[in-house]
């Protein structure tokens, strides 16, 4: 489509006052009742964006240097009580939003002191270096505000992160994730993003947005610096490096936060605005929650790969209500969509006042996807485990004991002709055996809620069940469910490092 | 209209047929959620089906038989000023005391509340708290 308009265009209607301005929300109404085309004549720029939880974020700060001098740098930076990086020059340091206090710990982290910092709040710093002719301190403390440091730059690794999966839980136990909590068998679900008026739903082949894009960063100027990190666009996975003065930041668009037995994450409200240059921008602009599909997976599941739940859209997700099986589940998501309006509300109320003006990117953001999983050898169940001592549920009990005394173990998996898991019998069960008068194994053997390790399964995963449900012993399977294997406590002992 | 209380009874004062008696005495339902035994004191959470001036006289004739009456209304705090709107709490709400409004803000009714504390122990910003026991 050839550009009916260019930035310089829209920026002299912003000096004007001519331009005209509709947030995702009214772009998308405007569009479905008058077509791409008339919306692009009618609507300069769309502001979109995103109030959520910005988990890879945090700000360099430079404190100035002190007299004496000390070298903060190779040694180690407390901002009330939480270590920031002591890895850059004698007065620099980046404080990242997940680090935890080491005295409060998950009540108190990294954006905690970023968001304390931005309402000008106390902070306290100690400081220890390695005493140089230069700098002769070995070590410094006391309490600073924003205003007494020389720069203090927010820079995220990766913004607008564009769709993460939604997630719920099968097992009959609450677990704690960066999701939140999640209730057993499915008892919610639970997922990120503004949907579509997140800002790279409206732009998802970065048509506009470039670095060196002006944005909104919680409530001050921040620009775009290059492709975030998992940047992933062709699986519409795009993600953005941003920067921004934190001096100049607002605490309303700008929370520390606690996710309940995981760990600190920063909110962070921030928006884009996307000049609509030609009618493709406007029909990217019109994308609605229910174009946008997201996977529901299984998040019991602690390996990298998660069973699919559900395929659904962000339509059924923002309905509040899913339906899994049979069963109506309440989703909620943890991007706030009354701030996100916010911000879009105020972006475009900053462009119509002639307070912020379109930048022409200086280059465009890659296209190339990037995102691999760490490629690090890990031991697996399989690497670990012992040969399996078996027994058949009709065995007779006298059997399995001398078998027991003969190969010196009190932990038998019962299987069928297949090697199929049928239970679990235990020196504990036998015990049992002699006041219940059982004389098979299938009268004493646990049979209900047999936990078992895949043959790939970190090893890490399978020590966690061990100790989580207090077992002897996890079965190893195979994809169809044989046993392979026994991992036990005291193997991990001997072969985990 | 209902109104959720928390109800508690010195172990000496009370005992079994002591609310089923005010019920049937003041003529107002109150249905038991949850009841908890120690020692020392008995603590009933419940709901009182009548209007504001019923549940009042009702709150008055527990007070008289020994009884600390708190409203749930009021040992429950939610501040909307700290809140975010993120929606966290209210898919982990088990009854539909926490929804949302037409704005996406996040509306409490603490007269549907079971007080499991699944918003109090999980809110990201700690908008919501107890004041109660």
């Amino acid at each position: 489509m050839p550009d009916i308009r260019s930035i310089d265009d829209i920026n002299k209607r912003i000096r004007s006052g001519e331009v005209v301005v509709a947030t995702a929300l009214e772009m998308k109404e405007i569009v479905a009742e008058k077509g791409a085309e008339r919306a692009a004549k009618e609507v300069d720029v769309v502001t979109t964006g995103t109030f959520g939880m910005t988990t890879s974020s945090g700000a360099f700060l430079n404190f100035g240097h002190s007299d004496p001098q000390i070298k903060m740098g190779g040694g180690e930076v407390l901002l009330n009580d939480v270590p920031a990086y002591a890895g850059l020059s004698s007065v620099d340091t980046y404080i990242g939003a997940t680090q935890l206090s080491k005295v409060h710990k998950l009540e108190y982290g990294g954006a905690h002191v970023i968001e304390d910092l931005v309402s000008g709040k106390s902070i306290n710093l100690k400081a220890y270096g390695s005493a140089t002719q230069c700098h002769p301190i070995k070590e410094i403390g006391g309490e600073f505000t924003i205003g007494d440091l020389n720069q203090a730059i927010m820079v995220n690794p990766r913004s607008f992160y564009q769709r993460y999966n939604a997630a719920t839980n099968s097992s009959d136990a609450p677990i704690c994730t960066y999701l939140g909590t999640l209730l057993p068998n499915f008892g919610n679900v639970s997922y990120f993003s503004a949907g579509s008026i997140s800002p790279l739903y409206n732009d998802p082949t970065f048509e506009t947005i470039g670095i060196g894009t002006r944005i909104f960063l919680a409530g001050g100027i921040g620009y775009v610096i290059g492709e975030g990190t998992l940047h992933n666009p062709k699986a519409m996975c795009g993600s953005l490096m941003v920067k921004g003065d934190l001096k100049k930041m607002k605490q309303r668009y700008l929370r520390g936060a606690t996710i309940a037995n995981y760990g600190t994450t920063l909110f962070i409200g921030a928006g884009v605005p996307i000049p609509v240059l030609n009618s493709t921008i406007a029909k990217n602009c019109g994308v609605r929650d229910d174009d946008i599909k997201v996977n529901i997976y299984d998040y019991h599941i602690p390996t990298r790969v998660k069973p699919l739940v559900k395929k659904t859209t962000y339509k059924e997700l923002r309905s509040g209500k899913v339906v899994i099986g049979d069963r109506t589940v309440k989703a909620s998501g943890l991007s706030s969509m009354k701030m996100a309006v916010e911000v879009i509300e105020k972006l475009k109320g900053m462009i119509e006042e002639g307070e912020f003006f379109l930048t022409k990117p200086v280059e465009r953001i890659t296209m190339e996807s990037m995102m691999r999983p760490m490629k690090l050898v890990y031991v697996k169940a399989s690497d670990v485990m012992s040969a399996p001592v078996t027994c058949s549920a009709d065995d007779s009990l006298k059997d399995v004991e001398r078998l027991m005394l003969e190969k010196k173990t009190g932990y038998f998996v019962v299987i069928d002709k297949q090697r199929h898991v049928q239970g679990v019998l235990t020196s504990w069960d036998i015990a049992k055996s002699i006041v219940t008068n059982g004389t098979k194994v299938k009268d004493v053997m646990t049979s209900q809620n047999i936990k078992t390790s895949r043959k790939d399964e970190p090893v890490e995963v399978s020590m966690r069940k061990l100790e989580q449900y207090r077992l002897r012993g996890l079965p190893v399977v195979d994809d169809e469910g044989k046993v392979l294997g026994v991992v036990r406590m005291q193997d991990l002992k001997h072969k985990v490092k | 209209m209902s109104k959720r209380v928390l109800v508690f009874f010195p172990s000496k004062e009370y005992t079994e047929s002591l609310v089923p008696e005010i019920v049937l005495k003041s003529g107002t339902i109150f249905n038991t959620i949850k009841t908890e035994v120690t020692p020392t004191q008995v603590k009933i959470m419940g709901e009182i089906k009548a209007n504001e001036e019923k549940a009042q006289e009702f709150i008055r004739i527990l007070k008289r038989r020994g009884a600390v009456v708190k409203e749930l209304g009021l040992i429950m705090r939610f501040d909307p000023d700290k809140c975010v709107a993120c929606g966290m709490c209210v898919s982990l709400c088990p009854t539909d005391a926490i929804t949302f409004n037409k704005d996406f803000s996040v509306r409490y009714d603490f007269d549907e509340c079971v007080l499991c504390m699944n918003c109090v122990k999980n809110c990201p910003v700690k908008a919501v708290s107890y004041l109660g026991d």
